[in-house]
C-alpha cells in the first residue's frame, strides 16, 4: 500500500494545473574551490616563509655556508701558513679603520711599558703610538700602557691586513675561521646524515615488523641510550685517535637512536591505515611498502629532527676540541679555535670572539630554522593561520 | 610612531659607536700624564718607594723566633702527601723540605749569591773513616728536637733509612736512596728482601754518630749531595708507626696535618688537601736565624688566569709567569728571569720498525740542522739550545764554573744555533739514498697544552720547507702529557708506540754527569731506545770511576756524553726554558740573584710592609 493508493481520491481531486514540473537543465557540479589547490610541499613552504625568524635563520646559515666555502680564498693567506714574526696581530680592516670607530684598526694596548722608552723610535717606530694611559710608578720606574697601531709598531706595510687578526703562529684568523667553520659543518652534516640513514633503516624495520623484532631492536637502543653520551664520545675518540673520521664516528655511535625511535613511532602510526592495507592486499612487497608508502609520510619529522641535530653535532665537536680531542693540527675547526682562543682570552680577546660569534650564530640559526621547519611540516597546523 | 622608532634607533647607533670609539682625548706623547706610585696606593701599611724601605724595615736586624709577615703563594700543583718516601711531583718535595730536616741541605751562601751545601742535622761534613773512601761517619748536632720537643738523634736517622728501604713498604724512593750519587752497601739487596738489615751499610755508632758504607770510593761532597735529596729527610718514628697499617705495607704518615710532625724551618699549621697549606715558622729550628718569615700560605689555584688575578689584586706575593703573561710584563721592573734547569728536546724512537729511516744517523742529523731554534725561541720566549747540558749546570762546584762556559762545553755548540738548512737538505738527500726511501711521513706526539703546541706546529711547517715538501711530511698527534709519557716509555714492549716526541728532564744542576743517567742502558724509565756501551762506560767513569776527581776528567766525560747524544742526533735539543717570575713589593728577596738549588730563595725572603 502506498500513500497514493491510501489517499487516491484526495490526490486525484487536485487539479493537474496546480502541479509544476521541476527539472534542471544544467548538469550538477561540485562547488569550485575559491583558492588555488596547493601540494603539501608548497603548503610547507608557505607556512615556513611566514615565520620571519626561521627565514632569517636560513639566510644566516646560507651566508655562513657561503663564507665557509669561499671565505678561506678571499685573501692571500693560507690556513696553515705561519709568520713567526707576526704573531697575535690585532684585527684590521682598512675600510672600517678609516671610519675611526676604534675597531678593526690594528690598535693594541701594550701593557706595563716603561714610560722613559716611549720616545725611543727604535722601539716604537713610525709614529705608531696612538695613546698613552694608566700612568703609575712601580719600584721607582714610571710605567704606562701604550696603545699602538700594531701594524706600524711591527713595521708592516699598510696594504697587508689580517682582517680578524692572527694567532700564536702568525696564521690568519679570517682564513682559519672559515676553514674551521667548513670543517665543523662537514663534521656536523656528515654525522647527522649518517645518523638519519642508520636511524631510518633501524626504525623502519622495528616499526614495520613490530612484535619480537621490534622488542629486541628497541631493547638494544635502550641499552645504548643508557650510556652517557659525553663519556662514550670521549672514550671513543681517545681509543680511535683524533681525526675527522673518528670524530664523525664518535658522533654516530649513539646519536642515531632518537631518529630510529621517531621513525618507529611514525611507522606505528601509518602501518595500520587503510591505504597501507589496500596496498598490502594488492600484493605490494614489504620493502616497497616501507619505503614507497609509509616512509614519505614521515619525511617532515625526519627533516626537522635532523636540522635540530646539526647544532648539537657542532657543539659536540667543539666540546671535543675544547678538551683536547679535536682535529689534529694544522687542521682547524670552530672548536679548536675556541679552545686555543680561550687560553689567551685575557690578552688577545679577538681570538676567541670571532669563533664564538660564528658558533653562536650557527647554533641559534639551526635551532630557529629547525623550529620553523617543524611548524611548517606539522599537518595539524595546516591552515591554522 | 615609526619616526620615533627610527630616531631611537639612530640615537642607539650613535651611542654604541661612541662607546666603541672610546671617549676622551688621545694622548700619543704621554706628556700630560700624572704618575702615581702604584705600590703606595695598594695598601695602607706599605712603605712606598724603595728608598725608605730599609729605614722602616719591620723585621728588625735579626729574625725573631716568631718571624715577621706571611709569604703568600699560589700553585697549580697539589700536594698528595708529605711523606718523603712516597711523594710524586717535585712540587710536593719542595713543601716537604719546608717542614723537614735533612742531614745535609742547600742553603744560600753567606753573601746570598750562590748555594751552599752544608750540614742541617749533621754537625759537620762527613768524616772519612777508612783509607779507601768507602766508610764515612756523620756527626749529628746535639739538641735538635722535633716540633713536640722530642730529641732528634741517630736513632731517628737510622729509623728513617730503614723505612726508606723497607721491603714491605716498597717505597717509590727506595732505589734512589740505595743507589744514585752513591751506592750504599747492600741497600738494594735489603730492599729486594735478600739480606738482613744488619748487613746494610748504614750503622749507628753512638747517639750522635751514624756511619755509611758505600760500594765504591766516594767524596764527602758526593755523600752530602746524596743525602740532601728531599726524599731522604728525617721521618718521626712515633708518627710513622702510629699510622702504619696492620701488615706494615703502608703508612698514612704525612697525609694530613695531624699525621705529620716537623723539625724543619716551618711547621704545618693547617692543611686542607688540594686547597691550601699553611706553614708557620718553627721557633725550635736549628737555623731559625736564617728565616725571616712568620709563615707561608700556599693556595692551590689550578687556573693560570686566576693566579694572575690573585697576584694583581695583591693576594699573592709572587707568580710564575706564563708566556702570554710574560709578554704583558716584560718591561716591568718587578720581573725576575733566570735560565731554567732543563733543555727541551725532541726524542726519537730509532727502533721503530715502521719508520726505518729513524735509525739512519744522517736523517736524524738532517732534522737537527733543519730546526730553526731562533724562531722557536722567539715564538715561545725561551732560549735557543743546540746543547743538552743547560747553562745552569755547574761542572766545578768549588770554583763555581758552569759547564757551558768551559772550552769543552763551547766546542759542543754549533754555528747559528745548529740551524743550517742547506746542510739539512743535503743530509736528508743522502739519508734517502742510503735507505732507498722516497718519501718520509713522520708522526710527532706532543702535549695538548703549553709551548709544545707552538713548537710542534711550527716544526710541522718548518721542517718540510727545509727538507722539501714533496719528500717530507710531519703529522701531529696531541694528547695529555701523562698519556704521552706512558705511550713513549712503552717502546720496549711495543716498538711502534711512537715515532718522534718531546722530552725535557729537570736534572741535577750541580752534577751534570749524573743527569746523563736517563740515557744509560740500565735506566728504568728510558724515553728512547738508545743503548750504547760506549756511553754507559763514560757514564760509569764519570760517576764512579777512580780518576773522576782528577782535574778536567769529568769535564771531558760530560762533554763526550753530550757529543754522543747530540752529534749522532739521538735527541735533538731545541730550547732551554727560562724562569719568569713577577714579585710583589712587599716581598724582599735576600738572594741577590737566582742561584742553583735555592733559586730565588723564597723561604729566606723578608716581608717588608
Amino acid at each position: 500500500m502506498t500513500l497514493y493508493e491510501d489517499n487516491k481520491e484526495l490526490y486525484d481531486s487536485i487539479p493537474a494545473e496546480k502541479f509544476k514540473r521541476v527539472e534542471r537543465d544544467e548538469a550538477i557540479h561540485d562547488a569550485k574551490f575559491q583558492t588555488k589547490p596547493i601540494c603539501f610541499l608548497k603548503d610547507v613552504w608557505l607556512r615556513f616563509t611566514k615565520n620571519k625568524a626561521s627565514v632569517c635563520a636560513a639566510i644566516v646559515i646560507l651566508i655562513i655556508a657561503v663564507l665557509a666555502i669561499f671565505g678561506p680564498g678571499m685573501n692571500r693567506f693560507k690556513y696553515d701558513e705561519q709568520y713567526p714574526d707576526r704573531v697575535n696581530m690585532p684585527p684590521k680592516i682598512p675600510a672600517i679603520a678609516n671610519l675611526n670607530l676604534g675597531i678593526f684598526d690594528g690598535g693594541y694596548v701594550l701593557k706595563n711599558r716603561q714610560y722613559d722608552s716611549i720616545s725611543d723610535t727604535t722601539k716604537y717606530p713610525n709614529d705608531c703610538i696612538i695613546n698613552v694611559t694608566n700612568p703609575q710608578v712601580v719600584n721607582g720606574v714610571r710605567m704606562v700602557d701604550v696603545e699602538v697601531d700594531y701594524y706600524k709598531y711591527l713595521g708592516i706595510s699598510d696594504d697587508e691586513c689580517y682582517w680578524f687578526g692572527s694567532d700564536y703562529l702568525g696564521r690568519d684568523i679570517w682564513t682559519r675561521l672559515w676553514r674551521g667553520a667548513r670543517m665543523s659543518l662537514i663534521i656536523a652534516v656528515v654525522s647527522v646524515a649518517c645518523n638519519v640513514v642508520i636511524g631510518l633503516l633501524y626504525g623502519s624495520i622495528a616499526g614495520y615488523y613490530g612484535g619480537t623484532v621490534d622488542m629486541i631492536l628497541m631493547r638494544i637502543t635502550e641499552i645504548l641510550n643508557a650510556f652517557p653520551r659525553i663519556v662514550i664520545v670521549t672514550l671513543f675518540v681517545m681509543v680511535a685517535g683524533t681525526g675527522m673520521f673518528s670524530i664523525i664516528m664518535a658522533l654516530i655511535i649513539k646519536d642515531w637512536v632518537p631518529t630510529a625511535r621517531m621513525i618507529r613511532s611514525q611507522f606505528y602510526r601509518f602501518k595500520g591505515s587503510e591505504y597501507v592495507l589496500a596496498a598490502r592486499t594488492l600484493g605490494v612487497r614489504d620493502m616497497a611498502l616501507i619505503f614507497r608508502h609509509i616512509l614519505p609520510n614521515s619525511m617532515g619529522p625526519i627533516i626537522t629532527s635532523s636540522m635540530i641535530a646539526v647544532p648539537t653535532a657542532i657543539f659536540a665537536e667543539s666540546f671535543l676540541a675544547y678538551i683536547g680531542l679535536g682535529l689534529q693540527a694544522p687542521e682547524t675547526s670552530i672548536g679548536v679555535m675556541l679552545s686555543q682562543g680561550q687560553k689567551v682570552l685575557l690578552h688577545y680577546p679577538t681570538q676567541v670572539v670571532f669563533p664564538a660569534i660564528v658558533i653562536s650564530l650557527l647554533m641559534i640559526s639551526f635551532n630557529l630554522f629547525g623550529n620553523g621547519l617543524r611548524d611548517a611540516f606539522d599537518p595539524t597546523l595546516r591552515g591554522a593561520e | 610612531m615609526r619616526k620615533k622608532r627610527l630616531f631611537a634607533a639612530a640615537i642607539a647607533a650613535v651611542m654604541s659607536v661612541s662607546m666603541l670609539a672610546g671617549c676622551g682625548q688621545k694622548d700619543a706623547t704621554g706628556e700630560n700624564l700624572v704618575f702615581e706610585d702604584a705600590t703606595s696606593s695598594a695598601g695602607a701599611n706599605q712603605t712606598g718607594s724603595a728608598d725608605n724601605e730599609t729605614a722602616s724595615d719591620p723585621n728588625g736586624e735579626k729574625p725573631t723566633d716568631e718571624g715577621y709577615g706571611i709569604l703568600r703563594e699560589a700553585n697549580t700543583s697539589t700536594i698528595g702527601s708529605l711523606n718523603p718516601h712516597t711523594y710524586i711531583n717535585s712540587y710536593s718535595s719542595e713543601q716537604i723540605k719546608r717542614a723537614s730536616v735533612a742531614l745535609y741541605t742547600y742553603f744560600p751562601n753567606e753573601d746570598y749569591t750562590f748555594c751552599d751545601l752544608s750540614g742541617e742535622l749533621a754537625a759537620e761534613d762527613p768524616i772519612q773513616v777508612d783509607e779507601e773512601g768507602k766508610v764515612w761517619q756523620i756527626k749529628l748536632r746535639d739538641g735538635v728536637t722535633w716540633e713536640n720537643g722530642d730529641a732528634l738523634n741517630a736513632d731517628d736517622v737510622i729509623y728513617t733509612w730503614k723505612m726508606i728501604l723497607d721491603p714491605k713498604l716498597a717505597n717509590l724512593r727506595a732505589s734512589n736512596f740505595a743507589k744514585d750519587v752513591i751506592e750504599i752497601e747492600n741497600a738494594m739487596a735489603y730492599f729486594e728482601g735478600s739480606c738482613a738489615w744488619e748487613d746494610v751499610g748504614l750503622k749507628k755508632i753512638d747517639d750522635l754518630t751514624v756511619e755509611i758504607h758505600t760500594v765504591s770510593k766516594q767524596s764527602a761532597q758526593e755523600i752530602m749531595t746524596h743525602l740532601a735529596h728531599p726524599a731522604n729527610v728525617m721521618v718521626n718514628e712515633e708518627y710513622y708507626e702510629k699510622y702504619m697499617n696492620a701488615d706494615r705495607t703502608e703508612t698514612m704518615y704525612g697525609t694530613s696535618a695531624d699525621k705529620w710532625i716537623s723539625a724543619g724551618p716551618f711547621t704545618v699549621e693547617s692543611w686542607t688537601n688540594d686547597a691550601e697549606i699553611k706553614f708557620k715558622k718553627n721557633p725550635n729550628y736549628i737555623f731559625k736565624d736564617k728565616i725571616w718569615l712568620a709563615g707561608i700560605d700556599v693556595k692551590v689555584v689550578e687556573d693560570a688566569g686566576t693566579q694572575m688575578q690573585l697576584f694583581e689584586n695583591g693576594e699573592t706575593d709572587y707568580i710564575s709567569l706564563s708566556t702570554d703573561n710574560y709578554v704583558k710584563y716584560q718591561e716591568d721592573p718587578r720581573l725576575l728571569t733566570a735560565p731554567y734547569n732543563s733543555v727541551s728536546h725532541i726524542t726519537i724512537n730509532t727502533a721503530n720498525p715502521d719508520q726505518p729511516i729513524l735509525a739512519n744517523e744522517k736523517f736524524r742529523q738532517a732534522l737537527f740542522y733543519a730546526t730553526d731554534r731562533d724562531s722557536i725561541a722567539s715564538l715561545t720566549y725561551q732560549e735557543p739550545a743546540d746543547y743538552i747540558v743547560p747553562t745552569t749546570h755547574i761542572i766545578d762546584l768549588e770554583n763555581g764554573i758552569y759547564f757551558r762556559d768551559t772550552e769543552e762545553g763551547k766546542a759542543n755548540e754549533y754555528e747559528n744555533n745548529g740551524y743550517d738548512p742547506e746542510k739539512a737538505k743535503q743530509l736528508f738527500e743522502e739519508a734517502l739514498e742510503e735507505t732507498g726511501i722516497e718519501k718520509v711521513s713522520l708522526t710527532m706526539i706532543y702535549n695538548d697544552t703549553g709551548v709544545q703546541v707552538t713548537t710542534s706546529e711550527f716544526l710541522q711547517q718548518n721542517w718540510p720547507k727545509v727538507l722539501g715538501e714533496d719528500k717530507f711530511e710531519l703529522k701531529l698527534q696531541s694528547m695529555p702529557s701523562s698519556q704521552r709519557g706512558d705511550q713513549m716509555r712503552n717502546w720496549a714492549s711495543d716498538p711502534t708506540c711512537y715515532e718522534i716526541s718531546w722530552g725535557g728532564w729537570d736534572s741535577t744542576d750541580l752534577m751534570p754527569w749524573n743527569a746523563f743517567k736517563y740515557w744509560t742502558s740500565y735506566y728504568s724509565a728510558k724515553n728512547e731506545p738508545f743503548i750504547s756501551e760506549e756511553f754507559d762506560k763514560i757514564f760509569d767513569d764519570a760517576n764512579s770511576g777512580a780518576d773522576r776527581f782528577d782535574e778536567g776528567v769529568r769535564l771531558k766525560e760530560v762533554a763526550e756524553m753530550e757529543r754522543l747524544l747530540v752529534d749522532d742526533a739521538i735527541i735533538i735539543p731545541v730550547t732551554q726554558n727560562t724562569y719568569k717570575y713577577l714579585k710583589s713589593d712587599r716581598l724582599q728577596l735576600t738572594m741577590k740573584n737566582w742561584a742553583n738549588r735555592v733559586g730565588y730563595g723564597w723561604d729566606y725572603a723578608k716581608i717588608v710592609e
